[in-house]
């Protein structure tokens, strides 16, 4: 398998109330085409500092202080913005924790879908554009597709937002999708019914994810590998099979334990 | 949405009620009467000319019938005729009307347009060089009184450059112009209170629409419409603007009696003929109907406004559209 994504070194510093905090502390992560890696971590270990950087949309008070962030033989961190720019979205795509908060409020879904779609040149006008959301939503088994593409996000449930971000994602056929715990707002039949579709689909469009959650144990049923990152250092990683069967760092530890007291 | 709206209105009658007979009573409580004008000036009226006055004007009336009389006219919108020279309260307002709807109008949308562009430049370059100029700039033109600044101009620019008219709309020629010539006098007389208008107002929209966009910025959707690809400016303003304007609509409702009432300070340094000069002139005089014309007008327009600006705001924010 190739390599698609390969993190080197990488360290995050911010600045909060006047104290420098290192969030993320010279973290190596490889990711391979087609495959699903889960990043998996207690609140504020890191993950999403990690995940943010990859397309350098970390907030202000965040800084990189070292490292490389290497997509398919190039280093984004030394990336133009511009071209930057050209690469999210389309290459790389974000699911995030709260659907609804991650839609503009005050305009209709369509209209969200059709700016990607225009922006990334996936089609040639307005009209093939939106035409073109209906059939994403369709893809997200969505019911109604016209009707959603007309509503606002706070007319949806939290699964229904959750779907149409990950049409959004889906929308330019990226290469890689980072979900930042994708279904952590959701309830359990909610969360098995978006990560069953997320599975289809990656089979249907082949990319590749990267999983982040707090959760271990859905990461063992999504991800062929997992890595485990705590205080803002990669512990371990390895096969799910092995990190399951011969944990070696006591906090994998902890965190299967806690699965099973569950 | 539409019992609401009825809910509403019939809320703004005892509302408007209310502050007719506040008005009414406050000014028949200040002293001095209209009468007492005419007195002033000739010590020699005797009391039978004061009563003969006091008649002519109703006022020797029991002060109930006079509001009794003063309300039944209000609701056929008859505002009476000035004590001044007699002619209805309604046409000289009518006649003032148009210039300061005009001088409002004009920097209302100044304000809005370059306060908008000053708020989103300054809250996308927050802590910038930029962003601390144009913050002081803001202060400074919020804590400056108006007609101290018109004053300071009109000696600056009138006098000592001799650039542009200290007071008036029109020049004494401005008969023989040419309708060019007329149109750039009049730009002449206006530049200056349209300047000083404009001066005050932007300050506080321009804080506010960088104070409202810095939120937003914060905001998920934010991060996730960057993720997406978008630049900087298409975030900034196809997704970060139209949230900020929502509140705008509000300070366009409450606005709407200040495009009609006009400022009595600055029409007065600059002598233009608006409404807020005509107020003036009739508190100078106790002109009891013009006062009270202009005080229900403005109380009904201040209602209207705020019903306006909440009707508007729900239309245009659809998380409220949909709720009602």
């Amino acid at each position: 398998m190739n390599k698609l994504l390969e993190i080197r070194n990488l360290s995050i510093q911010f600045c909060q109330q006047r104290q420098i905090i290192q969030a993320v502390e010279k973290v190596d992560l490889d990711l391979f085409e087609d495959e699903i890696l889960a990043l998996v971590g207690e609140s504020g270990s890191g993950k999403t500092m990690t995940a943010l950087s990859i397309t350098k949309i970390l907030p202000q008070s965040a800084t990189i202080t070292e490292g490389k962030v290497i997509f398919q033989g190039r280093d984004l961190l030394k990336t133009a913005e511009r071209d930057l720019e050209a690469i999210r979205g389309k290459e790389i795509s974000y699911i995030f924790q709260e659907a609804q908060a991650s839609l503009n409020p005050v305009l209709p879904i369509g209209r969200q879908i059709q700016e990607s779609i225009i922006l990334h040149h996936q089609a040639k006008d307005k009209k093939e554009a939106l035409s073109m959301a209906g059939d994403l939503l369709e893809l997200v088994r969505l019911p109604h597709p016209q009707r959603i593409l007309r509503s606002y996000p706070h007319q949806l449930s939290g699964g229904m937002n959750q779907r149409v971000m990950i049409a959004l994602g889906l929308s330019s056929g990226p290469k890689l999708l980072i979900a930042d715990e994708p279904t952590s707002s959701l309830d359990v039949t909610v969360e098995a019914q978006i990560i069953r579709m997320l599975l289809e689909l990656k089979e249907k469009l082949r990319f590749s994810i990267l999983f982040i959650t707090h959760n271990l144990a859905l990461a063992e049923r999504f991800a062929s590998r997992i890595a485990i990152m705590f205080k803002g250092k990669i512990v371990e990683a390895g096969l799910t099979k092995d990190i399951f069967s011969a944990p070696q760092h006591p906090h994998t530890r902890e965190l299967i334990n806690s699965i099973i007291r569950i | 949405m539409l019992t609401y709206i009825i809910k509403r209105l019939l809320g703004m009658f005892p509302l408007l009620w209310g502050i007719i007979t506040i008005s009414f009573m406050v000014i028949h409580l200040a002293p001095g009467k209209p009468s007492a004008l005419t007195e002033a000036m000739n010590p020699r009226v005797s009391s039978e000319v004061r009563e003969r006055l006091n008649k002519l004007y109703g006022l020797d009336r029991p002060l109930p019938i006079q509001y009794f009389d003063w309300c039944r006219k209000i609701v056929t919108l008859d505002f009476g005729v000035s004590f001044i020279d007699g002619r209805p309260v309604i046409r000289k307002i009518g006649e003032r009307l148009p210039l300061t709807v005009f001088i409002n109008l004009t920097s209302l949308f100044i304000i809005l347009f370059l306060g908008i562009i000053i708020g989103l430049k300054c809250a996308s370059q927050a802590g910038s060089l930029y962003d601390h100029f144009m913050s002081l700039l803001v202060f400074i033109g919020f804590a400056m009184p108006g007609f101290w600044l018109s004053l300071l101009l009109m000696d600056f620019f009138g006098l000592k450059l001799r650039w542009l008219p200290i007071s008036g709309i029109t020049s004494l020629d401005f008969e023989y112009f040419t309708f060019w010539g007329k149109a750039g006098d009049l730009l002449r007389h206006l530049a200056l209170p349209l300047f000083v208008s404009c001066f005050g107002g932007l300050a506080g929209i321009s804080r506010y629409i960088r104070q409202n966009t810095l939120e937003i910025l914060k905001t998920p959707y934010i991060r996730a419409a960057r993720a997406r690809g978008l630049t900087r400016s298409a975030v900034l303003i196809q997704h970060a603007l139209p949230n900020t304007l929502l509140p705008v609509v509000t300070i366009l409702g409450l606005s709407i009696p200040g495009l009609i009432g006009g400022s009595v300070i600055f029409e007065s340094i600059f002598a233009l003929p608006g409404v807020g000069r005509l107020f003036y002139e009739a508190v100078m005089a106790r002109d009891y109907p013009m006062i009270m014309a202009e005080l229900v007008i403005g109380a009904a327009l201040t209602l209207w406004g705020n019903f306006l600006a909440d009707i508007a705001y729900s239309y245009v924010d659809p998380r409220i559209r949909y709720k009602r």
